[in-house]
């Protein structure tokens, strides 16, 4: 009883069973032996239960994949504005996505389908409890508005821009090269003007 | 110091009311008196605001609980700086940080422009100080953080838990500056339509402000996806919350800006569109503030919901018919100079960009809004959540992504056949190349190997560009590759400071494409039990509960659970995760118990683990086990966004070194050319 | 209560005579200080800016070699063109010139030229002065553009920097 009441305080003392277990089983050989007859005295109550959130504890169908996909789907009524998976899976301070959590797995252990948990669930907490709306009738308007929306805006970009491109910058053009030398085919520039264009391309080239 | 902080309120109302005035009536064009004195009224709105912030510091820091402010938000054992987080923790404080920082920004945007928009800069403090004024008047008529109570409570609510946290202490202050900043090169774009001056000559005077406001508005949310992420204990960091979304929203208009507006630099195009994308922005920052107050649309972070709302929605109307008005009584002058000369060029794929990315910023505003939308129209409520964020944004981030590594490929005005042939041939390769080796890995995610491939061809792209950029100098000038990398950076620091921010959203990409193959389990073990879990690598970790222990922390109660990790047989550490309850000077338990969650980083993978709480009071605990692939490049990507985002903005030498002597009298020709 | 009430009524104050003092008291008009436009944003250093580019863009294997003769015919055009008009512009005295006068005008105060600018050599000493005393222009109607305040060239009907229209 001292040990467990002090035990919060050396919090080292934690360690020794978890040592002599890590000697004895030896490094390859993990949790080779979990001590049972100490684990069933030593997960002893805590010095203060009260400061650590109280949880019953985890069943198969909590770490069920049909079920957390089907969670995904569904809005926790907290106010939280999260789905009840993630709710009921953050902060752990919720107490309404553990209870609908339990709801959903009564629906799903009476052998309801994830369709009729979902019908249900709507039935009871109106259509917002469903995470993306349903797509029929005005809310295929949210589904569809910002694809079509786009799709639009892109064909008339493209649109605009093979109307109104023009190939041709308007400037002379001959068929010998440009360079630098003493004239610049289709300018017509002195020499000097030439050599201080070049001056200037060189500034500030760092 | 409540009656000096409420007072400074009324001056700085006055102050600037004054400045504002004047500005708008022009009145200072032929009054250099006139002007000088708005000039003036941006430096003493900012003082008049920095003696209110002392005041209410000085009441957070003494613990004066009679100001219902300090009351609310702290507690006599809350450690000392989260006493001043508490500043901007609630509603009322984080007001009046919004104005003197604006006032902050509004007096640097004055002192530090060039004399050369001077016949800008009084109405550019007009904006400045009117938007200002209207967070003053919220605070004065609405939400005063200078109000007291009938009677002195002997202590304080304290912070709420989740709030005391490092990142908690950066994250608002961070997106509160994007927010704010944005303002800037608003006033500017307001000051150049009243002015007529619709050169691109306040386009310059805004370039540093749009990255800057662009770069905080990133690190802010980048911090807040952090904070949610070791704060949360849901092992996410995003969840299209509308608070988020409003957040992001910015983001994207500015980041579709700093692209167009290239083109408005180079080619004299898009100014009507770029006018629309920084009052858009503008909007969208006021649209944020007004969803997180309001409590019109539900969200996790919302203020306590209040009238103060209404303010927004009255301020964000008017501010959008005034600016649009204004656009629009101009548009005859914003005629484009030349017209785009072929469909494939740059210009054109930096409006495929500006499409994308105002596309994104359309989607997410529209599911934000539905709900509201759907009551309207058809009475019955409805939530949209991520499955419709995912369904619309995923397939546009990745177009997004694409056009990121196809537009710098291509050159200014002109792009021909061959070149592009050869332009895209190792790109593409090295794209390809990540496509073979997912697939044959084994990996099947659709969404995540577009994601990972189109990455790898954006790491080919800007690879090349560096090569081809060295080379390039290399030849002509001579210079050493690694010298020529050097100076490639400093001769052109927003295209090479821009593909390295480019990477950067490479890396978020990659980590987005890592969130497919999250894993989780929960787990209820007694000491001295495990429990395994599979990551995607096909690796297994062994988690073996050590035990719980308790002890007492200055203003909480705290309980660690300790697990030892084990990957594939082989000893890696401990873990610890704890519960905290926190409670006030008088020992009594405040708040719910929060999470602290225990991370084991790694570049492949995250082991996330969560003490979710005890059976039946004794040391058998609950956990949640996650296994996050990749998320560890997100703030690796966070990190390389500010070093790209830092290199864009230092000043550059071109831009340093002052007009040089006349053709006559220089020297013949640079050394070393 | 009674100090904050004291330093309350002083912050009052304070800003207001701040804000006021610059009406209540003008000083005398400073003469226009001058900023040289940003070198990289003239006609001449968008045109170099350009053809610096091509040249680079060339090098990286960018432009193909038609369009690369075509765009740089085009720009080297453009550059010339901004170099020629800079040559004849402002013969004699340059933007820094130009600027550094001003600006001792502007320290000195208005003891110097009192705001008499001529378009071409700066702020002259002679406070009355209808002539330049360098170049001999007339300065007669010619000052200061309204819109931007930077010097007008004589007979100009539009600002050669904002572009606002001069009264006649």
């Amino acid at each position: 009883m001292t040990c467990v009441l002090h035990f919060w305080k050396y919090p080292a003392r934690a360690l020794v069973p978890l040592l002599l277990i890590v000697l004895v089983g030896g490094l390859g050989a993990q949790e080779a032996a979990p001590a049972p007859e100490a684990s069933q005295d030593d997960a002893g109550r805590l010095y203060n239960p009260g400061a650590v959130q109280q949880r019953t504890p985890t069943v198969d169908l909590d770490n069920d994949e049909y079920i957390k996909e089907l969670e995904k789907g569904l809005r926790c009524t907290c106010g939280c504005n999260l789905d009840i998976y993630t709710c009921r899976t953050t902060d752990f301070s919720c107490a309404t996505s553990p209870a609908l959590h339990r709801e959903i797995l009564a629906l799903h252990n009476d052998g309801k389908t994830a369709d009729e948990i979902r019908e249900d669930f709507v039935a009871r907490y109106g259509t917002e409890v469903l995470m993306s709306p349903k797509a029929e009738g005005f809310n295929l308007a949210g589904y569809l508005v910002p694809g079509s929306v786009m799709v639009l805006a892109g064909l008339l970009l493209t649109a605009h821009l093979l109307k109104t491109r023009r190939a041709k910058i308007p400037v002379p053009v001959s068929e010998e090269g440009v360079g630098y030398g003493d004239s610049v085919a289709g300018i017509d520039a002195s020499p000097e003007e030439l050599d201080r264009l070049r001056q200037e391309l060189l500034r500030e080239d760092v | 110091m409540t009656l000096l902080g409420h007072f400074s309120l009324w001056a700085a109302l006055l102050v600037g009311l004054w400045g504002v005035v004047i500005a708008f009536s022009g009145r200072w064009q032929n009054r250099p008196d006139l002007a000088a004195s708005v000039n003036r009224s941006t430096y003493a709105l900012l003082a008049c605001l920095v003696v209110a912030s002392v005041a209410l510091l000085v009441g957070l820091i003494n613990h004066d609980f009679n100001i219902e402010y300090v009351a609310s938000y702290t507690s006599r054992n809350l450690p000392g700086y989260f006493v001043f987080t508490a500043f901007w923790a609630g509603q009322k404080g984080s007001l009046l940080f919004w104005a003197v920082v604006l006032a902050l920004f509004g007096a640097l945007a004055q002192f530090l422009t060039s004399r050369r928009y001077a016949d800008l800069l009084p109405y550019v403090a007009g904006v400045t100080s009117l938007v200002t004024v209207f967070f003053i008047i919220v605070m004065l008529f609405s939400s005063n953080p200078f109000e007291r109570l009938a009677f002195t409570p002997p202590d304080g609510n304290g912070l709420n838990p989740q709030l005391q946290n490092v990142g908690m202490i950066i994250h608002p202050p961070m997106l509160y500056l994007g927010y704010i900043s944005i303002t800037i090169p608003f006033a500017f774009a307001i000051a150049a339509l009243l002015s007529k001056r619709l050169d691109t000559g306040w386009i310059l005077a805004i370039r540093k402000w749009t990255l800057l406001s662009w770069l905080f508005l990133g690190i802010g949310i980048t911090l807040g996806m952090w904070w949610a992420y070791v704060e949360l204990g849901w092992g996410g960091y995003w969840a299209w919350d509308p608070v988020e979304n409003a957040s992001f929203l910015p983001w994207l208009t500015m980041t579709a800006f700093l692209h167009s507006v290239m083109i408005q630099e180079k080619r004299g195009m898009l100014k009507r569109w770029n006018l629309g994308l920084i009052i858009s922005t503008f909007l969208l920052s006021i649209f944020g503030t007004f969803i997180t107050r309001s409590g019109v649309i539900s969200s996790v972070h919302s203020f306590t919901q209040s009238s103060v709302g209404y303010y927004f929605l009255g301020f964000l109307v008017a501010a959008a018919v005034v600016s649009f008005t204004l656009l629009y009584i101009r548009w005859p002058l914003l005629k484009p100079e030349v017209k785009l000369e072929s469909m494939l060029s740059r210009e054109a794929a930096f409006l495929f960009n500006n499409l994308a990315l105002v596309g994104i910023a359309f989607s997410v505003l529209w599911g934000t809004l539905f709900p509201i939308l759907s009551e309207a129209v058809q009475g019955t409520k409805v939530t949209v959540g991520p499955p419709f964020f995912n369904r619309v944004n995923i397939p546009l981030g990745l177009f997004l992504l694409a056009l990121t590594g196809i537009g710098p490929l291509i050159a200014w005005r002109k792009a021909s056949a061959s070149n592009l042939q050869r332009q895209f041939r190792w790109p593409i390769a090295s794209g390809l190349v990540v496509l073979a080796a997912l697939l044959l890995f084994g990996m099947r995610n659709f969404y995540s190997i577009m994601a990972l491939t189109l990455s790898g061809f954006v790491m080919g792209t800007v690879v090349q560009e560096f090569y081809r950029g060295a080379r390039a100098r290399h030849r002509i000038h001579g210079e050493s590759y690694l010298a020529a990398t050097y100076h490639l950076f400093g001769r052109n620091r927003r295209r090479y400071g821009g593909y390295v921010v480019h990477v950067a959203i490479l890396l978020y990409f990659v980590a987005f494409a890592g969130g497919a193959f999250r894993v989780d389990q929960e787990a209820t073990l007694k000491p001295g039990q495990s429990a395994e879990i599979t990551s995607p690598y096909g690796h297994t970790y062994s988690l073996t509960h050590v035990g719980v222990s308790q002890f007492e922390a200055l203003n909480r109660v705290v309980s660690v659970a300790t697990l030892e990790v084990s990957r594939n047989g082989k000893k890696l550490g401990l873990i610890n995760s704890e519960k905290r309850q926190h409670v006030d000077s008088f020992g009594r338990p405040q708040f719910q118990p929060s999470t602290e969650v225990g991370i084991r980083y790694d570049l492949r993978e995250d082991l996330y683990v969560v003490y979710a709480g005890s059976v039946q009071g004794t040391e058998e605990a609950v956990f949640r086990f996650t296994i996050n692939p990749l998320v560890v490049w997100l703030w690796i990507g966070g990190v390389l966004m500010i070093i790209g985002g830092i290199t864009v903005m230092w000043p550059s030498e071109a831009g340093l070194v002052r007009p040089i002597p006349s053709a006559a009298a220089e020297r013949p020709a640079t050394a070393g050319v | 209560m009674f100090f904050e009430a004291l330093a309350a009524a002083l912050v009052g104050l304070l800003a207001l005579w701040f804000v006021l003092d610059p009406v209540l008291r003008p000083a005398p008009p400073a003469p226009p200080v001058y900023e040289p436009p940003d070198p990289q944003e003239t006609p001449k250093g968008l045109a170099l800016a350009a053809l610096r580019e091509i040249e680079f863009d060339r090098a990286t294997g960018k432009l193909s070699e038609a369009d690369y003769d075509e765009l740089r015919r085009a720009y080297t055009a453009e550059a010339l063109t901004a170099i020629r008009a800079e040559e004849s512009g402002a013969t004699g005295t340059d933007d820094v010139e130009r600027m550094v006068a001003m600006r001792v005008a502007a320290i000195r105060g208005g003891e110097v030229g009192d705001g008499v600018v001529c378009p071409t050599c700066g702020p002259r000493p002679e406070a009355e002065a209808a002539f330049c005393s360098s170049c001999g222009r007339s300065l007669n109607g010619v000052g200061a553009c309204t819109g931007c305040g930077a010097p007008l060239t004589p007979g100009a009907r539009f600002c050669g920097t904002c572009g606002t229209k001069v009264a006649a």
